[in-house]
């Protein structure tokens, strides 16, 4: 071949230890294929400090050779353009890799080629990759290899990166190059006349002045960045103070030069002359038996992005996506959530009975409590992920945003910004994740800052909470959807507000190739999607955890010195009392064993739903439990069927419910005379009593605690700004629990009104709702949850995916800043006009 | 041959056209580029600028466009495409 050598043997001293190879190439050039096949399952993300674009790292080995193999960003080009541009060409400077691996897809070799040329000029060892040969020449394309080698003076390889063909060529003449044993040789192009001139010039000028601060880059690659007006290398002159008034002077009148010749900024020249270099090179090696490449792409294309068709169908994909994310999801994050209950019964049961032990505390509703927080959300967060792999990786993706694009626009946002916002209202932690397909970050950061005000699943049983609690019948679905309407209404204004002010600037040209439709490789998939998992809980479930821990010790310190009330001598009274009535009891069924063991037959029966016959000896006293069991359920399944279908206790649904239910009743009575009574008697004097007091003592006790503790104490002193919002101490306590997780509002809201067992079906917490408050500050309180600081999964994954707190801060503070003005003037101006108050 | 265009005038092969205004489906040449550097840069990478031949491939009467280049297919937005200016001089209908 002519202009390559390789020598067979190769002088083993040159070889470093571990050879570092980056590979680049377009996006869609199938690189990733290529680095998921030669690294299998040995990757992960790289660690560079400052960057918030994935680089993802694996090794291997070859010939003998340990290689780290690093994936830079998919980039067209290597301007100072785009955030991925430049981690890509800032990584080839800083690291300088032992060679370069350029993946270019035969099919599309023009394109491919800019980068390549690119490469090129930045003088990096390098090897280029034709990929996709197979469909290159189904497409009728021919290329002559050695030719395009000589021309463009780097060695070139077929692969075809989905059956793995011309790999291990790949990586050998990698190798090769890395030791020097085949020159890729550091060809300079000429770019025409005029534009050689000028690069020689400024080239003289900056050798002069020493002003290249670039080691190991030519001044001729700096003169050209600088002609091009490339800001960061620029930037980086001026740094070492070499950006003399000579070298400004040169470049200035260069660019004059060129523009009265040209009539045409240098940019756009140098970028044309590299197009003229790629086609003189492909037109001589080349050859195009031309035939639409697109066929199959187009017919699709010609369905999905159909004008009329379009829009609707890409709204069933995103239907589908959520569904898929939340509906096979919920199971499993239930499973896992009975699993951590469990878990956490488990690790409480491990102290002895009544043992007031921190440490137990602290690890079951700290620990437990938070790392389960953060495991739930894994397989809510690996499906979404699968999914939004299928989509780009298939190359709907790019689609989807093409539509979406004029809609987005006019709020000032990127078309494919829609797809993590739809994401947003299932959970906003994937949906931030999900911000990455963005490569714009001012898009990214606009984005993320407002997916929280897409009201997330998790608000939702506060919702079902207060809208049953203060709305009639006809007015809840509407109230429901109000709610979430006034999200999206709120999210397009603030993004207008945020593009006014933080977020100014033209609009990033929307620009995007849309690739061929791929069937997705299960491996890629698969790795794509569990690598980006594992991020997520490293970097946020760090986080989480901690605020978790955090949030717990607020809530249970300090402890009260003493309690208001004797709550022991309280619940051993109550003890005394269940033990006296359930002899009663015993003496009607002629039972003469000890009490203790009826109740526990008792308690096992309504446990298990069925009678442990030995153990009661007469028959008297099974049908007593069994009666008690019946009825018992007879009652549970009344009040689930009325709070099921929402009825009130005045509506002609429910006394027809309730005088079926009673007709059961009657009959169970009339079956037992005996017994039925007395197990009547047993539920509503004796043990219905018993569990009132006992659960009101315990809430109580938490309740007094909670008061006492830090937490209580601030949400205390926050009263002045809670009064406005019409909302007092006890809403408080439960939207700082929320911070946690939007669900704990729920559940804290229970323990401060002291109601047992509280979740959103529970009546008793409604009516005690009813009392306290009124229509107004319940939807006050649904409008606070909704636009007010998100959890802390939510801020934590702001953090990972910006790479800095100040937006994670700026989301936490600015939305509940406005979730405090909005609502403190609705409920003002409510009040006033007396509506619903 | 003669199209009419968004605003449903005759146009003539031989005056400006933008992407935003040019027939779809018929061979097109870039004349100009009037945009800021980071939007022509980008072009520019893509293949886009003066000299270059593509194709509009599909489009609405606003919003964004799709076109043809050099055998790959690309999205512009509604605001980029404007910036486009283009030709079908010398190509026969």
């Amino acid at each position: 071949m002519p202009g390559i050598q390789y020598h067979k043997s190769r002088p083993e001293t040159d070889m470093p230890d571990l050879l570092k190879i980056a590979l680049a190439g377009n996006p869609n050039s199938g690189k990733t294929t290529i680095f998921n096949r030669l690294t299998h399952t040995h990757q992960h993300v790289g660690n560079y400090p400052g960057v918030t674009v994935d680089i993802l790292e694996g090794s291997l080995t070859s010939d003998g050779h340990r290689i780290r193999l690093i994936d830079l960003p998919g980039t067209y080009a290597l301007t100072a353009h785009s955030e991925e541009e430049l981690v890509a060409r800032n990584f080839l400077i800083r690291e300088k890799p032992d060679v370069v691996i350029d993946v270019l897809d035969a099919s599309s070799l023009e394109r491919h080629l800019y980068l390549a040329i690119q490469l090129i000029e930045l003088g990096v060892p390098l090897v280029l990759a034709f990929n996709m040969t197979d469909m290159a020449e189904r497409a009728g394309l021919k290329f002559d290899i050695d030719l395009l080698e000589e021309l463009l003076g780097v060695p070139i390889v077929r692969t075809t990166g989905t059956s793995g063909e011309g790999l291990d060529e790949l990586l050998r003449t990698a190798i090769g190059v890395a030791s020097g044993t085949i020159s890729a040789g550091t060809k300079s192009f000429s770019y025409g006349r005029d534009l050689n001139r000028e690069i020689a010039a400024i080239c003289r000028c900056i050798e002069t002045e020493g002003a290249n601060p670039f080691e190991n880059l030519s001044s001729r690659w700096v003169a050209i960045k600088l002609l091009e007006n490339d800001e960061i290398v620029r930037d980086e002159i001026e740094k070492t103070g070499k950006l003399s008034e000579h070298l400004v002077n040169a470049i200035d009148e260069a660019h004059a030069r060129l523009q009265q010749i040209f009539a045409s900024t240098p940019e756009v020249l140098f970028a044309e002359a590299r197009y003229g270099i790629i086609s003189g090179a492909a037109s001589e090696a080349v050859v195009n038996t031309v035939e639409e490449r697109h066929d199959t792409s187009d017919r699709i294309d010609s369905i999905l992005i159909n004008p009329l068709l379009g829009l609707p169908i890409f709204l069933v994909m995103m239907y589908l996506v959520f569904m898929l994310t939340f509906k096979i999801g919920e199971p499993i994050m239930g499973l896992l959530e009975i699993f951590f209950g469990w878990l956490g019964n488990a690790v409480y049961g491990l102290w002895p009975e009544g043992s007031e032990s921190p440490l137990r505390s602290l690890l079951v509703e700290g620990v437990i409590g938070g790392v389960g927080g953060v495991l739930t959300f894994v397989p809510n967060i690996l499906l979404l992920f699968i999914a939004i792999a299928v989509l780009e990786d298939s190359g709907y993706m790019a689609r989807a945003a093409f539509i979406m694009d004029k809609l987005m626009h006019r709020i000032g946002l990127h078309g494919k910004s829609f797809i993590p916002m739809m994401i947003g209202f299932g959970c906003s932690v994937p949906a931030i994740l999900g911000t990455r397909i963005l490569e714009n970050r001012r898009d990214r950061l606009v984005t993320i800052l407002v997916i929280p005000l897409m009201s997330c699943g998790a608000r939702f049983p506060i919702y079902a909470l207060i809208i049953p609690a203060f709305f009639p019948p006809h007015l809840r679905g509407p109230m429901l959807w109000l709610i979430y309407i006034i999200g999206i209404a709120l999210a397009v204004l603030l993004t207008k507000l945020l593009r006014a002010t933080m977020f100014r600037g033209e609009s990033s040209p929307f620009v995007m190739e849309l690739p061929p439709y791929r069937l997705p490789t299960l491996q890629g998939l698969a790795i794509h999607s569990w690598d980006r998992c594992s991020h997520y809980l490293k970097k946020a479930g760090t986080v989480i955890l901690a605020i978790s821990i955090v949030l717990w010790f607020l809530s249970s310190f300090p402890a009260p010195r003493e309690y208001s009330r004797d709550y022991e001598a309280m619940l051993s009274s109550a003890q005394t009392l269940y033990s006296e009535g359930l002899s009663g009891i015993a003496s009607e069924l002629d039972y003469s064993g000890p009490t203790d063991a009826l109740d526990q037959a008792i308690q096992t029966a309504l446990d298990e739903g069925d009678v442990p016959l030995s153990e009661t000896g007469s028959i008297n006293t099974s049908l007593f439990i069994t009666n008690v069991v019946d009825i018992q359920a007879l009652r549970t399944e009344f009040n689930r069927t009325v709070s099921e279908l929402g009825l009130d206790s005045e509506s002609p649904e429910y006394i027809l419910l309730d005088s079926e239910f009673q007709a059961r009743l009657d009959s169970i009575v009339e079956e037992y005379p005996e017994t039925a009574s007395t197990a009547m008697d047993y539920l509503d004097s004796v043990r219905a009593p018993y569990i009132e007091s006992t659960s009101s003592i315990s809430s109580s006790i938490r309740r007094e605690e909670l008061t006492a503790s830090v937490l209580g104490r601030i949400t205390y002193a926050l009263d002045p700004l809670l009064k406005p919002m019409g909302f007092d101490w006890k809403i408080g306590t439960a939207l700082f629990g929320a911070l946690a997780a939007k669900e704990v509002f729920v559940a804290q809201l229970g323990i401060v009104y002291a109601v047992s067992d509280a979740d959103e079906d529970s009546a008793t917490l409604r009516s005690r709702l009813q009392q306290d408050y009124n229509p107004l500050i319940g939807f006050c309180l649904m409008l606070f949850t909704l636009i007010s600081a998100p959890c802390v999964a939510t801020i934590a994954a702001t953090r990972a995916e910006t790479g800095s707190w100040k937006w994670a801060f700026l989301q936490f503070f600015g939305l509940t800043a406005i979730a405090w003005i909005i609502t403190t003037i609705v409920y003002q101006l409510g009040s006033v006009m007396g509506i619903g108050g | 041959m003669q199209f009419r265009n968004r605003a449903n005038q005759n146009i003539n092969y031989n005056s400006p056209l933008t992407l935003q205004t040019a027939p779809a489906g018929v061979p097109l040449q870039v004349t100009a580029i009037q945009a800021g550097h980071t939007a022509a840069a980008r072009l520019a990478s893509m293949g886009i600028f003066p000299g270059e031949t593509l194709r509009i491939v599909q489009r609405e009467n606003s919003g964004p466009i799709l076109v043809e280049i050099k055998g790959t297919r690309i999205a512009l937005g509604q605001g980029i495409s404007e910036k486009v200016l283009v030709s079908a001089n010398g190509f026969a209908g």
